[in-house]
């Protein structure tokens, strides 16, 4: 047992005299997080504006108050143009989207009657949708306003107040009342999602899925990798030696797995610690079912890369079979891209992948304020992986020693 | 004995590696394993030391087999392996500790044992340089001490030397007789037949899985008689004329490789005319002739008809 540990520092000693590897495969992985970060806009949320075309062929009270409430809304940049070039504005994709506001509109807003705005736009862009909307958040304030306005003089009409500027003003106070309270929203949002089971979520940002996607994968690298090492003690005749020691196999294979272990453990450490204090990555209140799942994922990606060290015959197979396995499965299992946009084939093919099982795991536990009992299955299924790796290792280590 | 191998075999699907050698070792000697390349030297050494199972037959090492007792044997002894089995990345100090923990010895004997090993090896100014950055004899050096920290009753040592330059082999050559001096016995494997020759008290030659003799060195030089070993260097040397040479009298061996023809035969030096005669007959020019005395490579020559180093 003693020499078990021996062999596992021997592990830990190699890695830190030639680090190179493990310091890149940790680099890599918030390398890889911070470039999407920055495709995701940064951790500080201030969303990329879309700029988006608008010709007011209006000009009226109300198609300004439109083009000012989208530019106010902080998603926007709007563009003022003309009807002759939006369609070439969109069509050069240097607008989103662009709309023009028929004249009279605005009079016809005040009738009731609503008159078409006409959208431009590619086929594939979906942002005019969230602009239409908008637009009619508009009208619809406009018309609860002017509804307002028009009690307030009714009601100054049945009153008999002889001074009808005093209905005016009041009536014209109450509209702006009412579209300024509309304006800006006094409430801001600290969204709690709620799922099927009626669990409360907490927010999870795409930067939070890359952080723990990469971390996933760039430790695959690692632990398969290192597990070669037992591939190259073969060439290096070390593996040998150790045999025609007074050390047991047992030991021998027990503290090689421990060492990789450990450095899968300290590689995870550190991509979590980076995931916290450089991307703000919430891993959720339960520390110990993060730290569970994370040991049964290491413990399958153990079993796994000796079980490709010992079907493969020289290190140059393994490392050239690796990659495609760890890139193919993290792309199946949902490390690039959540498991929810995926078609429902490729949600089923993650069930085969370590990091479905893993990134499953640890989103429920980082949104739902799950606990270690709540990924029960994803930790007994890579329980399950395990000892199916580690089954055909043995077989074939048999085989091979017969 | 100290070392007994009986009927040793080793059988890979068809190739019959080992088949069923016999030999003992008295605690105190050097005894060599000498054979060509493929002669089955570190299947036979893999077996002793526990690496790989025999197919049939057992060793003994002072009276247990290690079929029955690994652990206890593989305590006893130090394997030095014929290519380097160090970790390249770490300094010679932290492979002799590694290996110094894998047979159980403790911090303070083994820090003591590490700096003695060292010393003896001449690295101690060295031993906190990576392996990697060594020449080929210091990493051959350090490849022994891993092997001698424990202080193992036998030692075996395949092929020790193969690729140092000559300044480094003397050197290994005589650690080795100083550590047999200390009482240390020791199984040397070596294709080079003047190592054999200098350092062991007894040897046994294998070809093709099987020894095919055994003794001292004398008793082995006696099969030979008053042989000598002719070695003419000729150009436009013809196959046709190995049987011509064969019918001279004494000769007993005629080996070729490429313009070097080697000649066993009976008083070399009476014969040397007749032999040089048969060169010029056929039109050969002849740049070199040497006569050396019956040797461990001339009894190779003489049971197989091939040189120790094919």
């Amino acid at each position: 047992m003693k020499k078990a540990f021996y062999i596992a520092g021997l592990t830990l000693l190699q890695t830190k005299k030639d680090r190179l590897m493990f310091m890149l495969m940790i680099g890599l992985a918030i390398f890889f997080t911070f470039i999407m970060s920055m495709a995701f806009g940064g951790r500080d949320d201030t969303p990329v504006k879309i700029p988006v075309a608008v010709v007011d062929n209006d000009r009226s009270d109300i198609s300004r108050e439109i083009i000012s409430r989208l530019e106010r809304s902080g998603l926007y940049e709007m563009v003022l143009s003309q009807e002759e070039i939006i369609y070439d504005y969109v069509r050069d994709r240097e607008v989103e989207v662009g709309f023009i506001i028929p004249k009279g509109f605005g009079q016809s807003v005040e009738k009731g009657q609503y008159k078409n705005i006409t959208m431009v736009r590619l086929e594939m862009s979906s942002g005019a949708g969230a602009i239409t909307k908008e637009i009619s958040r508009v009208i619809s304030s406009f018309a609860a306003a002017r509804t307002g306005a028009d009690i307030i003089k009714d009601e100054g009409r049945l009153l008999s107040v002889g001074d009808t500027g005093v209905i005016e003003r009041a009536a014209q106070q109450t509209f702006d009342t009412i579209i300024g309270e509309l304006r800006e929203p006094k409430v801001t949002g600290d969204y709690r999602y709620v799922t099927m089971d009626g669990q409360t979520q907490q927010d999870y940002k795409p930067l939070d899925h890359s952080s723990i996607g990469f971390m996933l994968m760039f430790t695959m690298f690692t632990v398969l990798f290192s597990a070669g090492d037992i591939l190259e003690e073969r060439k290096t005749y070390t593996w040998y030696r150790l045999m025609s020691t007074p050390t047991a196999k047992g030991s021998i294979i027990g503290g090689k797995l421990l060492g990789i272990y450990l450095i899968g453990c300290i590689q995870i450490l550190i991509l979590i610690l980076a995931g916290r204090f450089l991307f703000n990555v919430n891993y959720g209140p339960s520390l110990a079912g993060v730290i569970a799942l994370m040991a049964v994922f290491l413990l399958s990606v153990l079993g796994l890369g000796f079980m490709l060290a010992a079907l493969v015959k020289t290190t140059g197979q393994l490392q050239a079979l690796a990659p495609i396995i760890i890139v193919g499965t993290s792309m199946i299992g949902g490390c690039f891209w959540p498991l929810e946009v995926a078609s429902p084939s490729m949600q089923s093919a993650a069930r085969f992948s370590l990091q479905g099982w893993a990134i499953t795991g640890l989103t429920q536990l980082m949104t739902n304020n799950a606990g270690v009992g709540d990924v029960r299955l994803n930790i007994l299924v890579l329980l399950g992986f395990s000892a199916a790796f580690f089954a055909v290792t043995l077989l074939k280590l048999k085989y091979e020693y017969r | 004995m100290f070392l007994e191998v009986k009927d040793l075999k080793k059988v890979y699907k068809r190739q019959r590696a080992v088949d069923g050698i016999d030999f003992s070792l008295k605690e105190g000697e050097i005894f060599g394993l000498l054979g060509p390349n493929g002669a089955g030297k570190s299947t036979t050494i893999s077996m002793i030391a526990g690496l790989i199972k025999p197919t049939d037959g057992d060793i003994i090492v002072e009276g247990r087999s290690i079929l029955k007792s690994p652990k206890e044997i593989k305590r006893m002894m130090g394997l030095v392996p014929q290519e380097i089995a160090l970790y390249p990345t770490l300094s010679a100090r932290e492979n002799l500790k590694f290996w110094g923990r894998m047979y159980g010895m403790d911090s303070i004997r083994l820090k003591e044992r590490i700096d003695e090993v060292l010393r003896i090896l001449g690295l101690t100014e060295r031993a906190d340089h990576r392996i990697d950055t060594y020449s080929g004899g210091m990493k051959r050096r350090i490849n022994i001490g891993a092997a001698l920290l424990h202080q193992p009753k036998l030692l075996i040592m395949d092929e020790p030397t193969v690729g140092i330059d000559p300044q480094s082999r003397k050197h290994i050559l005589d650690m080795v007789l100083d550590l047999n001096r200390q009482g240390m016995t020791i199984l040397y494997t070596s294709h080079y037949m003047e190592e054999v020759e200098y350092l062991c008290h007894r040897v046994a030659i294998m070809d093709r899985g099987s020894i095919i003799a055994s003794g001292t060195k004398e008793e082995l030089k006696a099969m030979v008689g008053n042989a000598h070993k002719v070695v003419v260097e000729a150009d436009n040397f013809r196959q046709y004329m190995v049987d011509t040479l064969r019918v001279l009298e004494g000769v007993q061996q005629v080996m070729v490789e490429k313009q070097s023809i080697t000649i066993l035969v009976k008083d070399g030096r009476k014969r040397l005319a007749d032999i040089i005669k048969v060169f010029n007959d056929d039109g050969c020019k002849v740049n070199s002739v040497s006569i050396k005395e019956p040797d461990l490579e001339g009894v190779f020559l003489h049971l197989t008809g091939r040189a120790l180093r094919n």
